[in-house]
């Protein structure tokens, strides 16, 4: 078990994180969103022994990340954010120098990370893209078979697909019963994996709830496209917010559950719904009330 | 104490530097050997005990503290390193050595060839024995330029990029700069005062001098105490705090 317990650790700069209190458990995802520099790679650096607490602890298996950093890191992966790595080393050098270092001797499980996640590891790493680098990070992470996998913003520069494989991939060791926090900016990516999420806001643990409690508080704005402008303006008059309506489109606002905007879209001639991406304060906004300040 | 598999990243993270470095040393002293065949005894020391014992192997020291600790801090390959159970100490211990295994390769690879040519002897004061001793305190002089700038690596780990170029390498080559400008400046000798580089003097070396060793002990020590406080910065780990 992942354990924060009135975990504080206050830089010079008066930033942070404070007051942290939460679990993860095994076989559970756990997601830590917040804004640019709301705390969350602190928390992840605390549980990897990189910071000394100013107050409370953080302990793994009842083991303290301060005091047993060493015994610790065998049994966790973890992917720092913005990652750049060497340039001048392909991705099969740097993977194959990592594995010496971690002592481990069989690659197999390494390469087929790496096909897995579509990674061209003959590349020089100065010429990969970043979607690649990150990838290169995430096979790093992953390649001892790790029991914690604490992933800082993983999703970083990943496309659709890269996406697609790195949720599978997180699944997939969720059911084998890891321990699983992530960090990220976005509710969405948030949805797509954790079954519990922590919401941040300058360092302070502001809201902590299920996946499916945090989807009920959640806004979600549409850009909804009708056949004819008059179909528009019939469907502004259903129980929904309308933000806008011009012509055939019309913007709308959704707190909760998508489901029921559906089944009244499904009475009239759409041709098009885009979702329109929110910051994280237009997204719980009920939440973080006065902002997010980064 | 050292982690090979480190070791040999490293190496092979830097290989084109160090490859750069040993043509550029190879390069000054053939043309060390060269200006010596031709009896040119006005510019012959600059390429012999100047170039290949405290400039070149001192541009290595530069680079390899920047790419062995502040890069890999600031390209995160430090982080996937202590991530590992490769205690911190050992880390850091590690790429201490590698930068002394540097220094001291170059040197003593350097001073064979040097031997071989007998790059020393064009002024005929120099001695094969001498010209040991000379390489030998240029030893202890990069001793304590590693040992600085890998301080100043260490310690600039949560720091802007520049802020390494500034204190390492600007204040090494300004300090060399003021320790040559109280040698050809008769009346700006007292500047030999602030200047580390007045601790290698050259023709001292070749006189004889029993204070070489005094301060070769000097910069070694000091060397030693900058490797060792980069280290412990390095292992306390909370720099911002």
């Amino acid at each position: 078990m992942i354990r924060f317990k009135n975990l504080t650790k206050r830089f010079e700069d008066g930033k942070g994180i404070f007051d942290f209190s939460f679990e993860v458990e095994e076989g559970e995802v756990f997601g830590l969103i917040g804004a640019e520099n709301s705390g969350k790679s602190t928390a992840l650096r605390m549980l990897m022994g990189f910071e000394v607490p100013t107050r409370g602890r953080c302990a793994i298996n009842g083991k303290d990340c301060d005091k047993a950093p060493a015994s610790l890191h065998k049994i966790t992966g973890y992917l720092p954010d913005k990652i750049a790595l060497p340039s001048v080393l392909t991705g099969r050098q740097f993977l194959h120098s990592y594995a010496q270092i971690r002592g481990i001797r069989n690659l197999e499980r390494l390469f087929e990370l790496a096909l897995r996640l579509e990674l061209e590891v003959d590349q020089k790493i100065g010429k990969m893209s970043p979607a690649d680098i990150q990838k290169t990070g995430i096979v790093c992470t992953f390649m001892h078979n790790p029991q914690v996998l604490l992933l800082d913003n993983p999703f970083r520069n990943l496309d659709s697909r890269g996406r697609g494989n790195l949720v599978e991939l997180i699944l997939e060791e969720k059911e084998k019963g890891k321990m699983i926090l992530l960090t990220t900016e976005s509710a969405d990516i948030a949805d797509l994996t954790c079954d519990r999420v922590g919401l941040l806001n300058q360092g302070n643990l502001i809201y902590l709830s299920d996946i499916e409690n945090m989807r009920d508080n959640m806004y979600r704005k549409y850009l909804i496209q009708f056949a004819s402008a008059h179909t528009a303006m019939k469907f502004s008059k259903e129980d929904f917010e309308i933000e806008s309506i011009r012509d055939r489109s019309l913007m709308v606002t959704i707190q909760g559950e998508f489901v029921p905007l559906i089944r009244v879209l499904a009475k009239y001639h759409v041709t098009n719904i885009e979702p329109v991406p929110l910051s994280l304060e237009e997204a719980f906004v009920h939440i973080y009330g006065g902002g997010v300040n980064g | 104490m050292v982690n090979g598999a480190i070791l040999k990243q490293d190496f092979f993270i830097n290989r084109r530097t160090l490859v750069m470095i040993y043509v550029l040393q190879f390069v000054s002293l053939l043309l060390a050997a060269g200006i010596r065949n031709m009896r040119l005894i006005e510019i012959s020391d600059i390429f012999w005990d100047t170039i290949p014992v405290v400039i070149i192997p001192m541009i290595l020291m530069i680079i390899l503290a920047y790419t062995t600790v502040k890069r890999r801090a600031d390209d995160k390959t430090m982080d996937f390193l202590l991530a590992t159970s490769v205690s911190p100490s050992r880390i850091i211990g590690t790429k201490a050595v590698f930068l002394l295994m540097n220094s001291f390769f170059l040197m003593a690879i350097s001073m064979v060839f040097g031997i071989m040519a007998k790059v020393y002897d064009v002024t005929g004061t120099w001695t094969q024995d001498t010209y040991i001793l000379l390489n030998l305190g240029g030893f202890c002089l990069q001793v304590f330029a590693g040992g600085y700038c890998f301080f100043i690596s260490c310690v600039s780990i949560y720091r802007k990029e520049t802020f390494y170029w500034k204190a390492a390498g600007s204040v090494l080559v300004l300090e060399y700069l003021i320790y040559l400008a109280s040698v050809l400046y008769p009346k700006l000798r007292i500047l030999q005062y602030v200047s580390i580089f007045s601790l290698f003097q050259q023709e001292k070396y070749c006189a004889g001098s029993m204070i070489n060793l005094l301060t070769s002990l000097l910069l070694v020590l000091a060397g030693t105490a900058l490797y060792a406080g980069g280290g412990h910065s390095f292992c306390t780990r909370s720099l911002r705090t």
